[in-house]
């Protein structure tokens, strides 16, 4: 259980690594993961793969992550995510707000 | 040991002359047979020399001469004629049947002695020289069969390899029967496709060996659906453990999403990957930032990945450095723009590319594996489907009552869904009734027990000021309860959830609404897009629904519009 980060494409891309449950347990722990990003990023990216569980308090994390990192000029990437967890992406439509694939 | 020489006497009396002089060496041992018995005594005396006292009057004699000579082994064993031939044909003559040497009486022991150190001299290379045949023959074999097994590891090794994947299409032509390029490919849980495309230092063997730590660490890292960056550090950890220090992998690792519009690459030391869009033009260069593999120590090591969106039609080619090497030994060398010219000319189709390169091969001669792999960026098809599951027959019902106590030191809904995941047919379901399940407990518990709005988390630090205030008045909760049932009926393909708690019901459910905006409204939203028959009772403290065990895709029970305030 954990949830690490990494900067990738020289900087300009950052990358979540979220596993096992995305939900309001984890409030602070995602929030400390990116502060004190570097203003260089372009997109930021949250990686699925691992996460076996998202509730509401998971999409209302991305939100305000999304809120606090700003939209100029950056772009935000929900990638690899399992079938249930792109279920609870899509039924909130935050295909409007974020790229999913 | 004492040499063992043989006297062949072809007369009844001996030559006294020739004991006496034998005799007088302590460095031999003489053994003295007649004529007709000189077979027999070759295979009993074993002797490394053997000296023909002979008349050679006769033809019979040198015939005779030519078949003894003849039926010994390929070690050399010198035969020496002493007779009196004053005859220079005569002494051709036995040469020619067999002889290694003549001697004409009469003649000094020490010029005897001289002439069976010389032929004893011979006889000791010509052994050695077999005994070196013989080990040789011997290290070959073992070789072969070394060899035999190592292949054997080899290919149970690379049988992993994904097979008959549409996307990729592959040239791979090693320098010996060992290749030290390594083309790997797996598919991933989620239905990405993994590949590896790299090229240990050197060739053959020695450079092969690094295959197999490799390949297991790629396709268990694979198989568990590990991001590429993770991949590319256990591997180099692995090689930098088990490699001299003079060897490494130069490599490209790449993944292809489920989607097939991106890829996320690591790469060390190899040529830049291609990407070529629809138009057959090349519109990007995956230049590698990295060392290869196995040099760095795991706390250096750079993981480092770069992610590449793609375009509809595009492809990405990658090959090794035995392509733009071929040719270099005989100064003829195929360069970069040579080989993207190939590639161009063959509008990128990889039938052609290969026949063309083979005749270049055939032109420049090869220094080096060589690879050329292209990979379709289309969505892979891998992504898994939905299955019928088969659920358990037993009907079962499941009550919890929460008292604040067990509320702060439990997750009811993990423990829930850990016990249902014994059940066959339930891991399949798990995340989703997670999501329904966590929802309407924390419905419960937020805004029954614990009375919060949501409306303080739209403020801009709300968010994680409405997690600290519930965690303050959680610790301060003193009364009421949550109660939780489970309960399925076979053979209806749901479970009935009901979440109760003691709160005032309706009045505090205000926040638990549907609201179109992407705000917090989205916890109810959830529930009744996961799950089927949603109703409120005993004023708005309960909600029930049933969660369905079926996938979307297969025929659903008739929906009935939920119940709503």
């Amino acid at each position: 259980m954990s949830l690490t980060t990494e900067y990738a494409n020289e900087g300009k891309q950052f990358i979540i690594h979220v596993s096992g449950r995305f939900d309001f347990s984890r409030v602070q722990e995602f929030r400390k993961s990116y502060d004190g990003m570097k203003e260089s990023v372009r997109q930021v990216v949250i990686d699925f793969r691992k996460t076996e569980y998202i509730d509401s308090s998971g999409l209302g994390m991305l939100l305000n992550m999304r809120k606090s990192l700003g939209v100029d000029g950056r772009s935000y990437y929900l990638i690899n995510c399992t079938a249930s967890v792109r279920k609870v992406l899509d039924i909130s439509r935050f295909d409007k707000l974020f790229v999913i694939d | 040991m004492l040499a063992q020489i043989l006297l062949v006497q072809c007369d009844e009396r001996p030559n006294e002359a020739l004991l006496e002089k034998l005799q007088q060496s302590l460095q031999y041992e003489l053994h003295t047979y007649h004529l007709e018995h000189a077979f027999d005594a070759l295979e009993r005396v074993e002797p490394d020399l053997v000296l023909f006292n002979f008349a050679l009057t006769r033809d019979t004699d040198f015939s005779f001469l030519s078949s003894l000579k003849q039926s010994t082994s390929p070690l050399y064993l010198p035969f020496i004629v002493i007779a009196n031939a004053f005859d220079e044909v005569v002494q051709q003559n036995a040469l020619y049947a067999g002889a290694d040497d003549f001697l004409v009486p009469p003649f000094s022991s020490a010029l005897l002695f001289a002439k069976l150190e010389t032929h004893l001299r011979t006889r000791h290379l010509s052994q050695r020289l077999i005994e070196k045949k013989e080990n040789l023959a011997w290290y070959q074999e073992r070789l072969r069969h070394e060899h035999l097994i190592v292949r054997n590891m080899f290919n149970n090794a690379l049988s992993r390899n994904l097979q008959d994947c549409q996307q990729v299409e592959t040239l791979l032509l090693p320098l010996s029967s060992f290749n030290g390029d390594l083309y790997l490919l797996a598919k991933g849980p989620l239905g990405s496709i993994y590949l590896l495309l790299g090229d240990f230092t050197g060739h053959g063997l020695p450079a092969a060996i690094g295959t197999l730590p490799t390949s297991q660490t790629f396709f268990a890292m694979a198989k568990r659906g590990a991001p590429i960056g993770q991949i590319a550090h256990e591997i180099n950890q692995q090689l930098h453990k088990l490699l001299p220090e003079n060897m490494f992998l130069c490599a490209t690792l790449m993944e292809l999403s489920a989607s097939g519009n991106r890829v996320s690459w690591w790469s060390g030391g190899m040529p830049p990957a291609l990407v070529i869009d629809a138009d057959d033009s090349i519109s990007q260069e995956l230049t590698p930032q990295h060392l290869p593999l196995g040099i760095l120590p795991p706390q250096d090591f750079e993981a480092g990945i770069t992610m590449t969106r793609l375009e509809e039609g595009a492809r990405v080619m990658l090959f090794t450095d035995g392509v733009i090497e071929m040719g270099i030994g005989q100064g003829k060398p195929l360069d970069y723009e040579d080989f993207y010219q190939i590639c161009q000319q063959s509008r990128w189709n990889m039938a052609e590319i290969k026949q063309r390169l083979a005749l270049e091969v055939m032109q420049r001669g090869i220094n080096d594996d060589l690879s050329v792999m292209l990979l379709h960026c289309v969505p892979t098809g891998y992504a898994p489907r939905s299955t019928e599951e088969k659920l358990p027959s037993l009907p079962f019902e499941i009550r919890v009552h929460l008292t604040p106590n067990d509320i702060r030191h439990v997750d009811p809904v993990a423990q829930l869904l850990r016990g249902l995941s014994q059940l066959e047919g339930f891991p399949h379901f798990k995340a989703r009734l997670y999501t329904a399940l966590s929802e309407a407990y924390n419905n419960a518990l937020d805004h029954g027990l614990l009375r919060l709005s949501s409306e303080l988390k739209d403020t801009p630090d709300g968010f994680e000021q409405y997690y600290e205030e519930r965690n303050r008045r959680l610790s301060s909760l003193h009364s009421g309860a949550i109660d939780i049932t489970l309960s399925y009926q076979p053979p209806h393909r749901y479970l009935r959830v009901a979440v109760k708690d003691t709160g005032p019901g309706f009045a505090a459910q205000t926040q638990f609404t549907q609201r179109s905006t992407y705000s917090f409204g989205r916890g109810l939203l959830l529930i009744k897009e996961l799950a089927n028959n949603i109703r409120w009772f005993d004023q708005g403290r309960g909600i029930e629904f049933d969660f369905p065990l079926f996938d979307d895709e297969q025929v659903a029970p008739t929906n009935h519009q939920p119940v709503l305030p």
